[in-house]
Formats: structure tokens, C-alpha cells, sequence
């Protein structure tokens, strides 16, 4: 299968990433590479198996007590912080 | 002149303070010394901890001098993955989106070795996000390796590795996730273990792929992995995929003796895939262990060059989704140019993540998307159970299974950085034991050209007893671990 410049340009959007033009046909070339390895899974049978992931143990519950939490160093760690909020670009106009 | 303890194990270094042959303090100032000596050629650690370290170090010996101390691994220095966050200091990922973030708690690893005693002496190099397996992926600077500069370290550990191998540490933490602790252990002549998936808790492990991550010990011995091990091993209210299964001495499985003790070898990993040194090394290895009593007999893994696909789905469509977090918000780098909010999240990832991030986020989101899913991951997620089903199978006939950790020699810097698809093909033998969940290790067993080999000992799950077992007689008859790299002197 193809890979199109227009599903990259998708893909983008999709995970909020920015590629600058230039980048674009190197990170295509590769990932088509990648995709095209990945056919080798048809080989293999699979019918019947189940898609589910499953674990050899359950899964520890802890009582439901409210616990203290760490200085979150929120402020030290935000890159604008503003009235005890994080400050982000406007949303609307 | 105290005498140099650069490059011991731990047993030597641990009789040398209890005796106070050395005191702690001077045992840490050996090791910082070192590392102002060293590090500028290997490039293992991103950041130190001296003041922290020494503090530790002087409370240690006044312990020492009480005669009170009696932990194994007290005042033992160690070098910390940077990814592992301790509250404070700065947790990197080796990423620039992470450049400037203090970790606001503590991973409960970190709070385990430091009941242990152990001084941990700063945070190591590693593939940005723990993406990679050369350590180039770095977004500050590549790890070399100390048997030689010019090659890799292997990754994604390579600077927890490379800090081991060159003396800076005595012990090392690292994840891995799809071979990140046992490829670089092999690539840099020392043991690495990946422990079952649930042993070590993943609290404060920033997540690549959640159900693949696992935390690990790197020293020059498998005793000295044993005792690290003693003290990571165990259940973790704050991870409700950590274990609740008992935790064993392991030291109490070093013992040597592999009498009756069945070996599987995967047909495909003695094939032409692997390099010629590296296959006259492995079969050395298992003729060693059978001439201690051991028996090995090949079966067949067909799925085995399919796991590479598998991974290469499974692990980047988590990581897509765990990295969704670094979206220049609350924490991390941000674009300050963006207008809108959306720019401002694409402008910062886009400048944060290197190609090796991107490019796994962009695979992960593809077979995630609808029309992708099915095709991709859902077949993958099968394939991953077929994975587990032959492992099963497998260890129905054989106690243990035996394979070289990486199928090639150790590679030059910048050699493979243009194709990652030849790197993805390289984890052929360490992919396997994530996807279904075991424990692994790695242990020397051979040099080329004076470049380290090491193989693989993979066991059943919570099985870690055997596998150390096993590598402990390989040890007590080799001496492959002893020999240490040029810039361990």
C-alpha cells in the first residue's frame, strides 16, 4: 500500500505535530519502508487468536483513601503561568 | 593514597568499606574523579549529583564506623537512567521537550535503592523517550561505547551501560522495553537484566509503551545483578501492574550448577541472520554450559521476524498516546511564536520531539486510525498472543531458552542512523521476551575485534532464579566479565 503525502498531512493533524515541507518526503520514505516491512504479519497465521491483551496476573486494587500529594512544582515546571493557572493562547476570538 | 576500587564488584567493594579499607566518601570522590577523567570521551551521564552523593556518602560512614551497616549494596555508587524522575532534579528523557522539567515526585525504584544504601551519582544518557537502540537518538549528545569510541553503546541504556562498562558506576538502572537494557549490556561487555513485566514497579518510569516497559539492573556480574535485584523487586500500590507475587532472595540462586538443565535454542537465531562472531560465540556460550551439565537442542520460532512487526505496531501506538501528554501546556517545551492554541501544540512538539519520536508517533497514530486499526494493530495484538503461546509451548520442553542478545556485532556511530528500519531488525532476539512478558538476560560471552558479544537467557515468568542461576555458572567458568574495557583503567 501507498503512502500518501495527504494521509502524512492526516496524520499530522491527528497527532498535533509540525514537519516543515522540506522534512516531508524523508519521513514519507521511511515510513512507507517501515509499512512495507510490516506486510510480513500476513504471512503468519493468526485465526482464532485473540486480540485481547491479556496478563498472567489480576490486577492489585488499593483502598480507596484519599492520599497527600507531592508540591506538584506546577508553577516551576509550567511555561506561562499566570494567577495560578496555566496560560495558553486565546481559543476564541 | 586510598587504593582505586574503579571498575570492582560489588562483594569487593562492599568488604573494602565494612573493613574500612575505603570510606564511602572517599569511594564516591574515586567515582567523580573518574568521571571528570572519562566522560568527556564516553558521554554516559547528563547530569551528576555530587553534593547529594557526598552528603549521602558521609552519613553512610559514620554507619560504617558505628559497625551498624550491614546492607549489601550500602554505600554502593549507581547511575540512573534518565527517565526514572527523582523529585527535585531534572528528568529529561534525553528530549529537548523535556529540557528544563524537574520531577515533582519520586519513581518508587529511586525510593528502593535508596533504602538499600545505594548513592545514586547522576542521571545517564539514553534514545529520546527510550526510542532507539544506539543512543544516538540523544537529543544532546551520542554515548560511545568504552571498548571502543567510534561504535555504539547500544540503546536505548547506552549511557547506564556505558557508565558501568567504563567504571563510572559500579551499578546501573535502565528500562527496557524492547530490549533497551539487555542489547546495550551485550554491546558493552556486561550483564543486563530485564526482569518479568510486573517485578519492578513503573512508578515514576516516564511510560514509552506501557505494557511493554520494564525496569532493570546493570552491573559487571550476575551476583551483583542478584543483589540489585534484591532490592527493586516487589509490589507497588502505585502501579497496579506491579506484582503481587513473592519476591525470592535471589542471591540465594547463585549457586553454580546446571546439571540437568534443558536448553532451547530458536533455530532462526542460529541461522544466517546472525553474524558469523557473534554465532561461534553463542555456540561457544551453550557448549560451556553443557560441558557444566547443561543439555541445548534447537525449536523451531517461525513467528520470530514477524515479533519486529509486531513491536514496531504495538509499542509506537502507545507511545503515540503516552506522548500525547508533552503538549507544551503544563509542562515542557512550547513554541512562543504560535497564534492559536492548536499551532502552539504542533510548533511544540514539532521543535521538542527529534525524527526518531516523530516518526514512531506518526506510525503509532497510523495504526490506530480508523481504516488502520484492524489491518494493524488489532493483528498485531493477535500475533503478540501468538508470541506468548509459543513461549508457553516452549517451556514445556525447555527450562530455559537461549539466544545471542543482538544478531550483529556492535556498529559504528551514525552507521545505521539513516535506515531505522535495519536498527527496528537488529531487536530481533530481545523484542520477543516484551511482547509476552519474561525475564531476560544478557551476559557476555565473547569478543571480535575487541568489541564486546553477549547472549540471551530468557526464562519462564518470575523465573528471574533460574536465568541468574544459569548466567552465575556460565561466570564462575568464563571470565569474559572480568576483562574490563580500556577506559575502566
Amino acid at each position: 500500500m501507498s503512502f500518501s503525502l495527504q494521509e502524512l498531512d492526516h496524520l499530522l493533524a491527528l497527532s498535533h505535530l509540525h514537519l516543515e515541507d522540506s522534512e516531508k518526503p524523508h519521513y514519507l520514505a521511511q515510513l512507507q519502508r517501515i509499512l512495507d516491512h510490516m506486510k510480513n504479519l500476513s504471512s503468519v497465521n493468526l485465526d482464532g487468536l485473540s486480540a485481547e491483551l491479556s496478563t498472567t496476573q489480576s490486577t492489585p486494587l488499593r483502598d480507596d483513601v484519599v492520599v497527600t500529594q507531592p508540591d506538584l512544582l506546577l508553577k516551576q515546571n509550567a511555561p506561562l503561568w499566570e494567577a495560578g493557572c496555566f496560560r495558553v493562547p486565546r481559543l476564541l476570538e | 593514597m586510598s587504593t582505586s576500587f574503579i571498575g570492582k564488584t560489588v562483594k569487593t567493594i562492599h568488604e573494602a568499606l565494612k573493613n574500612q579499607v575505603i570510606t564511602c566518601t572517599q569511594l564516591i570522590e574515586q567515582h567523580f574523579s573518574h568521571i571528570q577523567a572519562v566522560d568527556p570521551q564516553v558521554k554516559a551521564f547528563l547530569s551528576l549529583m555530587k553534593d547529594q552523593a557526598l552528603e549521602q556518602a558521609a552519613k553512610q560512614d559514620a554507619l560504617f564506623k558505628q559497625g551498624s551497616e550491614t546492607r549489601p549494596l550500602a554505600g554502593i555508587p549507581i547511575a540512573i537512567k534518565d527517565n526514572l524522575c527523582i523529585q527535585g532534579s531534572k528528568t529529561t528523557c534525553g528530549s529537548k521537550i523535556l529540557e528544563h522539567f524537574v520531577a515533582p515526585y519520586t519513581a518508587t525504584v529511586i525510593e528502593k535503592i535508596k533504602a538499600s544504601g545505594l548513592i545514586a551519582l547522576g542521571k545517564t544518557n539514553l534514545d529520546e523517550f527510550a526510542m532507539g537502540s544506539s543512543t544516538e537518538n540523544s537529543a544532546f549528545f551520542a554515548t560511545k561505547n568504552p571498548w571502543n569510541t567510534d561504535y555504539v553503546p547500544g540503546g536505548s541504556s547506552g549511557g547506564s551501560a556505558a557508565a558501568v562498562a567504563s567504571g563510572q558506576a559500579v551499578l546501573a538502572l535502565g528500562s527496557d522495553t524492547g530490549g533497551s537494557i539487555r542489547q546495550p549490556a551485550a554491546l558493552c561487555g556486561i550483564s543486563g537484566m530485564k526482569p518479568t513485566y510486573g517485578r519492578v514497579s513503573r512508578y515514576g518510569l516516564v511510560a514509552f509503551a506501557s505494557s511493554l516497559d520494564q525496569v532493570g539492573p546493570f552491573a559487571q556480574s550476575v551476583e551483583d545483578i542478584a543483589l540489585l535485584l534484591n532490592a527493586i523487586c516487589g509490589h507497588d500500590s502505585h502501579d497496579s501492574t506491579s506484582s503481587t507475587e513473592a519476591v525470592p532472595d535471589f542471591t540465594q540462586a547463585l549457586t553454580p550448577s546446571v546439571q540437568g538443565l534443558k536448553i532451547g535454542v530458536p533455530t532462526q537465531l542460529l541461522s544466517d541472520t546472525v553474524d558469523p562472531a557473534v554465532k561461534a560465540a553463542f555456540v561457544r556460550a551453550l557448549d560451556t554450559l553443557k560441558a557444566q551439565g547443561a543439555t541445548w537442542d534447537t525449536f523451531d520460532m517461525n513467528e520470530l521476524e514477524a515479533c519486529v512487526s509486531t513491536y514496531y505496531i504495538l509499542a509506537p501506538a502507545e507511545a503515540s498516546a503516552n506522548l500525547s501528554r508533552f503538549d507544551g501546556v503544563r509542562y515542557g517545551h512550547r513554541n512562543t511564536q504560535a497564534q492559536g492554541l492548536h499551532d502552539m501544540m504542533a510548533l511544540s512538539r514539532g521543535e521538542g520531539f527529534g525524527p526518531e519520536v516523530k516518526r514512531r508517533i506518526l506510525l503509532g497514530t497510523y495504526v490506530l486510525s480508523s481504516g488502520y486499526y484492524d489491518a494493524y494493530y488489532a493483528k498485531a495484538q493477535q500475533a503478540r498472543t501468538l508470541v506468548k503461546h509459543h513461549f508457553s509451548q516452549a517451556f514445556k520442553q525447555f527450562d530455559v531458552i537461549a539466544t545471542p542478545t543482538s544478531p550483529s556485532l556492535p556498529f559504528k556511530l551514525g552507521e545505521h542512523s539513516e535506515n531505522p528500519l535495519s536498527m527496528y531488525l537488529a531487536d530481533i532476539a530481545t523484542i520477543p521476551v516484551n511482547l509476552a512478558g519474561l525475564p531476560g538476560l544478557s551476559i557476555p560471552c565473547g569478543f571480535h575485534e575487541g568489541l564486546p558479544i553477549g547472549f540471551q537467557l530468557i526464562g519462564k515468568h518470575f523465573d528471574e532464579a533460574t536465568l541468574l542461576k544459569t548466567g552465575h555458572t556460565y561466570q564462575t567458568v568464563t571470565d569474559y566479565h572480568l576483562q574490563r574495557a580500556p577506559l575502566c583503567q
